[in-house]
């Protein structure tokens, strides 16, 4: 199995299989830009953050091999399970999955942050907004 | 920006989008880019071009003109409540709009004509003018020539006037996608069936047509039979038919086995396969009353699976037993008043339907007579009870059991999930202090007509107190003040609209004390039972459109 070397933003080394790196649309594009040899860099990404999205992959890279035992209910508890962060964390792995281009991803977690927004009244998604951007910065 | 659009593209509430749109100058903008439905609750409480500029994306607006009580005839004809400025905007600044539903408006036909020339028109999907007035079958004419992808045409109750068949036939020659095709109650009289059963015939998705008066003759009718038969998705009927051998022409007519709902000029006992069938049973227009016993068991018998029903109170207690017997599950039920009326329901058919349907969710009663009991039925048995309005007929006989303080408290208790709720009692109905238990219950409530309550101000001012989410009062015959009804509304952070007829004159002026945010217009009258005023908060200041009679204060 070919692996690619990706470069998190603190310099991190993730050495992960071919066939899971090419989820990522972004890195896809890289690849077939460059090729395998050097590390590809990816400035815009923490490193906590990179071991979140290459465990979502994985996870659902396992889940849809034939042969899982992973039932629909699993599925979805891991998904609740890795969504349930906390908000600046959350919102890093919207930019994240952005940037990186993982479609599945990036819808799991904008309907997340669309569901904390419902109900909540003006001054709460305020709130909920600044102490994100406050992390952020 | 980018992602924010695609989060905001999954929020469709508009108090979440509200609430998304203050969190700074960014989510302001994106979200006013994105916002694809609109809906304005008040046509004069904000300028047109205003939100147009905002919303630069709308495919979807809905907009109320008049107030409800316009309905009733208690504004006057000439309140009001024009569309043109409005229309004129959609036309000019929101080329995306599929779908336009104007509410209580005067809508003239060069208005109507607009649309259909906009450049939205031939991608307009949905068409909705109810209890609208002031345009006639040649605006229709005009969108049914030009709006050739319309899935929705409804202009439920609106006042159209003009006849002629033109502009159905052009509806026949133009329209492929129509879903629902709806005029009943607007007085558009159909001659002959054949241009009906074209549209029924090469509109294949036709889910529901409800029309008004036809009259046609039996070859007419034979010859739209098997279209109607043939029409595989028709799931709502209504006809109106007059004709001199008084039979029904939904009988003459065979429907097809995918309708479940039916209303209009119904004769009775039902066919046994299609009662069986049905969800949605109107009655208004068929004669039945509380002395034909067998044939009201036989007529709700028959419909097991009703879940929404209109009838007229002259079924009486002994009626709405049957049906509570028989239709255990309705979720709307409403029961209209008809006048010269011997028969009608009191508290004995109201707990009897209570406790025997408890999927209720919308229930509309004219009742002659009301009790605690039949509050406190409600209150315990429909649980998911979410619009809730009695009315007791004026008669001179007092209610039994006053006042029903306990009665509603209990109603309140039960029900949390209401949200609309009208008590139109007789004097003496509700205390002071049964008004202000009301208002601590009543927190989830955006809506509430009270006729006859209180005793005083302070009951009012107390019922004020609670009410957080108030948006809608309406008031009528109740003791209360100007002073007191300010003071009161004062309270009600959320509440956006008042209406009051028949309350304690004092002084006009008093009702300034709502401050500039309202736009207050009072009808003065000799009889101190019709004065009247109406307040709605408007961020436009007093309208220019208001008739002499009415004084802006």
């Amino acid at each position: 199995m070919v692996k690619v070397t990706l470069k998190s933003a603190e310099g991190d080394v993730f050495e992960v299989d071919e066939e899971l790196a090419l989820e990522s649309l972004m890195v896809k594009n890289m690849i077939e830009d460059v090729g395998l040899d050097s590390a590809i860099s990816l400035p815009n990404v923490s490193s906590t953050i990179l071991a979140k999205v290459i465990e979502y992959i994985k996870f659902h890279m396992d889940a849809q091999k034939d042969g899982s035992k992973k039932t629909s209910e699993e599925i979805k508890a891991f998904d609740d399970d890795f969504v349930n962060v906390g908000i600046p964390t959350l919102f890093e792995m919207v930019l994240a999955s952005n940037y990186l281009n993982v479609k599945s991803l990036l819808s799991l977690t904008c309907n997340t942050v669309a569901n904390m927004i419902k109900t909540k009244p003006p001054a709460e998604v305020k709130e909920m907004f600044t102490s994100a951007k406050q992390a952020k910065a | 920006d980018e992602l924010l659009e695609r989060i905001l593209a999954l929020i469709a509430d508009p108090c979440d989008r509200a609430a998304v749109s203050e969190v700074n100058r960014q989510w302001y903008r994106v979200e006013a880019r994105t916002r694809s439905r609109l809906v304005v609750k008040c046509s004069y409480a904000v300028h047109p071009w205003r939100l147009a500029q905002r919303f630069t994306g709308l495919a979807s607006v809905t907009i109320k003109g008049r107030p409800r009580i316009y309905d009733w005839g208690l504004l006057g004809d000439d309140w009001g409540g024009t569309a043109d400025a409005w229309i004129r905007v959609l036309v000019a600044c929101c080329p995306s709009l599929a779908a336009i539903h104007l509410r209580r408006f005067d809508v003239p036909d060069s208005a109507i004509a607009a649309i259909a020339t906009a450049a939205f028109a031939s991608s307009l999907q949905v068409l909705k003018l109810d209890r609208c007035s002031g345009f006639s079958t040649r605006g229709l004419l005009e969108i049914a020539r030009h709006c050739k992808n319309l899935r929705v045409l409804s202009l439920d109750e609106s006042i159209v006037d003009g006849g002629g068949e033109q502009w159905l036939r052009a509806l026949a020659d133009t329209a492929t996608k129509l879903e629902v095709l709806s005029f009943s109650l607007t007085g558009i009289e159909v001659r002959g069936l054949d241009d009906v059963a074209a549209i029924v015939s090469r509109n294949k998705r036709l889910a529901s047509l409800r029309l008004d008066e036809v009259r046609t003759t039996n070859d007419a009718i034979s010859r739209a039979r098997g279209i109607l038969c043939d029409a595989a998705s028709l799931q709502e009927m209504l006809l109106l038919y007059r004709s001199l051998d008084e039979s029904s022409i939904i009988e003459k007519l065979e429907l097809p086995k995918t309708v479940t709902s039916l209303a209009g000029d119904i004769s009775i006992p039902l066919d046994s396969g299609l009662a069986f069938r049905l969800l949605k049973l109107d009655l208004m227009l068929t004669t039945l009353d509380s002395s034909q016993l067998s044939l009201l068991h036989q007529t709700f018998q028959a419909c097991p699976n009703l879940e929404e029903l209109k009838v007229r109170n002259s079924i009486g207690d002994e009626g709405v037993e049957a049906i509570a017997k028989h239709c255990r599950k309705l979720k709307r039920i409403r029961i209209e008043n008809l006048e010269d009326n011997h028969h009608s329901v009191s508290q004995h058919g109201l707990i009897a339907l209570a406790s025997s349907c408890a999927h209720l969710r919308t229930v509309a009663i004219y009742a002659s007579d009301v009790s605690n009991a039949a509050f406190a039925a409600f209150g315990i048995c429909c649980r998911d009870l979410y619009d809730f309005r009695i009315a007791v007929l004026d008669s001179p006989t007092p209610l039994t059991d006053t006042p029903l303080d306990a009665g509603v408290k209990s109603l309140l208790q039960g029900c949390r999930g209401l949200r609309k709720l009208a008590l139109y009692l007789k004097r003496g109905g509700l205390s002071d202090h049964g008004l202000a238990e009301m208002g601590v219950l009543a927190a989830n409530l955006k809506w509430l007509l009270l006729g006859c309550a209180g005793y005083s101000d302070a009951g009012f001012v107390g019922l004020a107190a609670g009410c957080a989410r108030l948006t809608k009062l309406e008031l009528r015959h109740c003791p209360f003040s100007e002073a007191g009804m300010a003071a009161g509304v004062a309270r009600m952070e959320r509440l956006r609209y008042v209406w009051s007829q028949g309350y304690r004159e004092v002084d006009a002026r008093d009702l300034l004390a709502l401050g500039p945010a309202w736009n207050i217009e009072y009808m003065p009258s000799r009889d101190a039972a019709v004065t009247q005023f109406v307040a709605y908060r408007s961020l436009l200041g007093p309208r220019r459109d208001c008739p002499p009679r009415v004084m802006q204060l």
